[in-house]
């Protein structure tokens, strides 16, 4: 990892919440360093894992709240 | 009224504000998903979970009638300091950690919407998704409360920080460690990462 780009940079870049020159500097880092595109993939890997489980409430509980409206 | 969906939560609030039902509708179809994954992951418990949901929106729609919702503010972290609230109410009134789980035969898992999957495809999602998880089970509460917040919520680092009363590096620094321990579980258990 260089010291321009933190695990936290990556995060943060991962999420989307970086502004645009962030981005850009990040992204090369991504690009032009192997140890960095590696924990970059790392995190995403993770993140992909944790979009597989996202779970929903039931119908009933819905009905419930909107006969409270 | 044509469009609900395209409106912005304000005009939706204002809206219910004025008596239309169908906003509210629409307000809880937007963010039904993410407050309840927040107090599902929070709670591990299904039944709790749909409980401390409706409470929230109960709660939620009681503010908004009685006018105490301040427009200063984004509706998705109000409603989720709201959910958080009740979950730790709920932890201190019983003085519970958060340590119950679903039974076997009852899941919020049976609530996810499924893609069309043959059996054998139908039971390694099924499998996946008790090993997912299994993996946000075994973090620590507070750095599965920011992978929670962050990733299910859709909440920023900054919005968490705030709602948290944390810095935005501690923020950052839990969802740090929460993924390396993940990391070292998949490796460990042989998850595989693709579906």
């Amino acid at each position: 990892m260089n010291k321009t780009t933190t695990q936290k940079d990556l995060l943060l870049y991962a999420y989307n919440e970086t502004k645009l020159l962030d981005s850009d500097r990040i992204q090369r880092a991504v690009d032009g360093d192997p140890v960095i595109a590696g924990e970059y993939r790392e995190i995403t890997s993770m993140l992909e894992l944790l979009d597989s489980a996202g779970p929903s409430p039931s119908e009933k509980s819905i009905q419930n709240i909107l006969s409270h409206a | 009224m044509a469009h609900l969906h395209l409106m912005d939560d304000k005009d939706l609030v204002h809206l219910y504000q004025k008596g239309d039902q169908l906003a509210i509708s629409e307000l809880v179809s937007r963010y039904k998903q993410r407050i309840y994954s927040t107090i599902y992951f929070l709670v591990r418990n299904t039944e709790l979970a749909e409980d401390l949901f409706q409470d929230t929106f109960i709660k939620i729609l009681t503010s908004l009638k009685n006018k105490h919702y301040s427009e200063q503010g984004k509706f998705l972290p109000w409603a989720l300091r709201i959910a958080h609230n009740l979950v730790i109410d709920h932890f201190r009134k019983d003085k519970l950690m958060p340590l119950q789980h679903d039974t076997e035969d009852y899941s919020v898992f049976d609530f996810i919407p499924q893609k069309s999957r043959n059996a054998a495809e139908q039971m390694i999602y099924d499998e996946k998704i008790s090993q997912v998880r299994a993996l946000l089970d075994q973090l620590p509460f507070e750095q599965r409360e920011v992978v929670i917040l962050r990733h299910y919520a859709g909440l920023s680092f900054k919005e968490i920080s705030k709602m948290l009363n944390i810095n935005i590096n501690t923020a950052l620094g839990r969802m740090h460690y929460a993924i390396l321990k993940m990391r070292e579980m998949v490796q460990k258990q042989d998850i595989n990462l693709r579906e």
